[in-house]
């Protein structure tokens, strides 16, 4: 027998922390691609402007990374306390691409901390190589765990058996990277965080063009804004009709709530607003807007495709397999736990966001205090 | 000793080579070296804020700045080392869930609480440091206001440090299972607190474990036939062997982290970079800190000994060197039981104990058998290790005792200041070999179990084969990590000197 209480935190739990962790992350991402293409241009045109823009943005990404870093490590421990046997089906079919995304984490996490702590202490070609790896492991993270989202979704490369009276889900051996529901997912993921950080970059060279120099050399955001989310829209295209197919729970669920034309039509308007920022004046008001929808946009979609499962954990075309199976039946975990929890973590993201603002806004980071030591 | 250590060496690279290695083996070597690399970071996450608010405190106190500075660099060290840490944390966390994916019963049972409340501590103290390094000489007034925050910094790692050790502790010695453990597999170990998890759902884990795998967890029901666990689920954070286990590890990390700070400011003074006045304040205070560190490490090694022979009696035979026939050693003898003549009775009696069938009692006694040379020399270097960094610490006394310094100099025939120095170099790597050995010590002794006398290491690894390919890439990472994390403390502390430095 489950213990009820276990359903409920269990749910409550990752549905926090996750959501904790994709509003931070979702700009890790972007900011990991954004940043080195500041830089790498900075060099190519002798340009200390955007080597600038490229420090400043990297101030933020090394204080926000951390947090949702530990976000991650939150969800994780979570979903083995209160999901363990789920847990253990998704790294036995998903242990390659898992371990890509553990990977990813590694390569990004040390390359952002070299990457800050070395700025102007190694040759500009070097540190643009630190930069590439911080880009090229934030993007493998997403990639990695979307083969989770998909398995929830579609679970492709699983084995039913059934022996001693119980029922065994393991690998098929079948690569889950070719899940059908997979490839659209993961690149929705990439092009809509960097989309929604591309709006909040060019809103933030906007303001502080408007304060230096004038009209902003604003076109790599622009740019980057109107690509990201051309392709965003594209991806989601793929993704719903994909789970139209496959997973047809889950796109019932969507279509009777009206996300879906939420949906579409926000990704319609996020490429109209990248396009109208071609103009510089009225991109100081498309790049917040555009800020706002991206982000809800990308949040939208990741909760209400998350949500749509309920009752359900994994969706099996019409039907499911309940949450309830996979709770954990070992004991009820005491409610003090979560509840302790979501004290700290308040209290912790109202100390974090003033550590911000003194970061930021009393005592801006303008370099100089983060290099070498004093001797 | 030699000829046999070597045979073994040869063993294992045969077994590797022939690709006899079991998905265990592989996943084992990833692990460990994931751990020593996890391990290199997290120790300056975990103790060396001791140090730098020490450094604070007596800047503070004194109104001296120098030391205040001196604060502001070591925590710079916070920033590359937590990155490193968190990465590697990350790599050990997933590698507990990925590659040991059994392992998700002990995570959904006893180390619940622990690791969530780790999760808690984790946060306090990332949110803190940034906030400490954030707000650095922006105290003008309420300086030890900035202290404070320094202190929660401290609060945070070691309850993070302490639940998992917990953790591990609970693997080691698992607390709460009564006598369940000597009726299942080994008879000589002793009732393990009082019986709060249900002795027929462990029995049932332990003996389907071994038959179906870790696979067995891939089944939502196998999980349901494991309903009623336990009755108290904080009973890991209570372990008495977790309060030895912890004590040990803060005095151990402490002195490797405060030994490397000492060593930087002798590296500065040797090479004279710098001002010489102000690195001989942060090495006296340093190796100050190294000093009593050691001292109280002699205690807390007395401490966790204690434990080993109380509940891991065979791991204690082997690391004593205690033949399997039995023997005396009469410096435990007098220890424990206050007389030298104590005959200690080796793992040929242990293994008298065990009843007909009991397989895994006959391998952990073979394994016991097998490491007895490796875990003996690995103990004993800790422990000599840990005996030259005491007479350091004596000698570091010197600089105030006229007597000590007499003593060190006609001794070594080396001026007490020389000593010193050149001790801190010995000091760092001395507590970073006790240490690598030490923990060695305490998870090789464990073989074949994950948790002793519960679950073995092959019921808990993942079903899938775990390749020397994927092995190999995980261990490159690892290894890649650990360079670029000494790449980033040699950007920060070491290339500003070779450039002839600045001045403080």
């Amino acid at each position: 027998m489950v213990p009820i209480s276990n359903v409920f935190w269990g749910l409550s739990t990752v549905a926090v922390t996750f959501f904790f962790h994709i509003f931070l992350v979702s700009v890790v991402l972007g900011l990991s691609v954004i940043i080195p293409i500041y830089e790498i241009t900075g060099y190519l045109k002798g340009d200390r402007y955007y080597i600038s823009i490229a420090r400043k943005l990297t101030s933020y990404l090394i204080r926000v990374d951390l947090f949702a870093g530990v976000m991650a490590t939150w969800l994780t421990v979570f979903l083995g306390a209160y999901w363990p046997s789920l847990v253990y089906i998704a790294t036995n079919v998903l242990l390659y691409p898992v371990s890509l995304a553990v990977a990813g984490i590694m390569i990004a996490i040390v390359s952002m901390a070299l990457y800050w702590y070395t700025w102007d202490r190694m040759g500009r070609r070097a540190h643009i190589v630190v930069g590439l790896f911080m880009a090229a492991g934030a993007l493998m993270v997403p990639f990695g765990m979307s083969s989770i989202i998909s398995l929830m979704d579609y679970p492709y490369g699983v084995k039913v058996t059934t022996s001693l009276g119980l029922t065994f889900f393991t690998s098929n051996g079948k690569n889950p990277l070719m899940n059908p529901v997979f490839l659209p997912l993961a690149l929705f993921a990439w092009f809509a965080t960097i989309a929604l950080t591309s709006f909040i970059v060019l809103y933030y060279v906007n303001s502080r063009a408007v304060r230096e120099t004038g009209p902003a050399k604003n076109y790599i955001p622009v740019i980057s804004a109107i690509i990201s989310s051309v392709l965003s829209l594209l991806f989601l295209y793929l993704a719903l009709s994909r789970l139209e197919q496959y997973s047809p729970y889950l796109w019932s669920a969507l279509k009777s709530s009206s996300v879906l034309y939420i949906l579409i039509a926000l990704s319609l308007l996020v490429v109209l607003l990248s396009i109208l920022s071609i103009h510089w004046k009225i991109s100081k008001y498309s790049s917040l807007t555009g800020a706002v929808f991206s982000y809800f946009l990308f949040m939208l979609f990741e909760i209400s495709s998350n949500v749509s499962r309920y009752p359900y954990m994994i969706v099996t075309g019409n039907t499911g397999i309940t949450a309830q199976t996979f709770a954990n039946p070992l004991y009820g975990i005491p409610v003090s736990i979560p509840i302790v929890g979501f004290a700290i973590i308040a209290l912790m993201t109202v100390t974090f966001l003033f550590t911000l603002y003194l970061a930021f806004f009393v005592y801006p980071v303008e370099g100089g205090h983060h290099g070498n030591v004093d001797v | 000793m030699l000829q046999r250590l070597t045979i073994q060496a040869f063993q294992l690279i045969y077994l590797a080579v022939s690709g006899s290695w079991s998905s265990a083996n592989t996943a084992e070597l990833m692990t460990i070296v994931g751990i020593y690399v996890h391990a290199f970071f997290l120790i300056f996450a975990f103790a060396f804020p001791i140090v730098v608010l020490t450094l604070e405190a007596i800047g503070i106190r004194r109104g001296d700045e120098d030391y205040i500075r001196m604060a502001w660099n070591g925590s710079k060290l916070w920033g590359i080392t937590f990155a490193a840490g968190a990465v590697t944390g990350t790599l050990v966390e997933f590698g507990l869930i990925v590659v040991w994916s059994g392992s998700l019963a002990l995570i959904a049972s006893m180390a619940a609480a622990p690791l969530m409340l780790e999760l808690y501590a984790f946060i306090i103290e990332i949110v803190l440091i940034g906030t400490y390094l954030t707000t650095f000489w922006r105290f003008k007034r309420r300086k030890w206001g900035h202290l404070l925050i320094g202190l929660g910094v401290l609060f945070g790692s070691n309850l993070s440090a302490y639940m998992i050790l917990a953790v591990n502790a609970w693997m080691q010695v698992p607390w709460g299972t009564g006598n369940t453990v000597s009726h299942l597999f080994l008879p000589w170990v002793p009732s393990l607190g009082p019986l709060v998890v249900n002795p027929v759902k462990l029995k049932l884990l332990a003996t389907t474990l071994p038959i179906v795998g870790s696979s067995l967890l891939s089944s939502p029901g196998a999980f349901q036939l494991l309903s009623n666990f336990t009755t108290d689920p904080w009973i890991a954070i209570f372990n008495p062997e977790v309060y030895a286990t912890y004590l040990h590890n803060l005095f151990a990390a402490l002195i490797i982290t405060s030994f490397l700070a000492s060593s930087y400011f002798s590296y500065k003074i040797i090479k004279r970079v710098g001002d010489e006045r102000y690195s001989w304040k942060g090495l006296r205070v340093t190796f100050l800190v190294a000093t009593v560190a050691s001292f109280l490490q002699a205690f807390a090694g007395d401490f966790q000994g204690r434990e080993l022979y109380l509940y891991q009696r065979n791991i204690f035979d082997a690391t004593e060197g205690i033949p399997a026939k039995g023997g005396y050693d009469p410096i435990m003898s007098i220890l424990l039981y206050g007389n030298l003549n104590h005959f200690f009775p080796g793992t040929n009696y242990l293994s008298s104990l065990l009843p007909q069938g009991d397989v895994l009692g006959q391998l952990t006694i073979a394994s016991t058998n097998t490491y007895a040379p490796v875990l003996h020399l690995l103990y004993y270097t800790m422990v000599i290790s840990g005996a030259i960094l005491i007479i350091l610490g004596i000698g570091y006394f010197g600089l105030y005792s006229t007597t000590i310094r007499k003593i060190v100099q006609s001794l070594l025939r080396i001026r007490e200041e020389t000593f010193v120095l050149y001790g801190s170099f010995a000091g760092a790597f001395l507590s970073i070999l006790a240490g690598i050995t030490g923990w060695a010590t305490r998870e090789l002794g464990r073989h074949p179990w994950t948790v002793y006398g519960v679950v073995t290491y092959n019921d808990v690894v993942n079903s899938r084969i775990i390749t020397p390919l994927f092995t190999g890439a995980i261990i490159l990472l690892e290894i890649g990590i650990f360079l670029a994390g000494l790449w980033g403390i040699y950007m920060i502390f070491f290339k500003n000197l070779k450039r002839g430095g600045g001045s403080h």
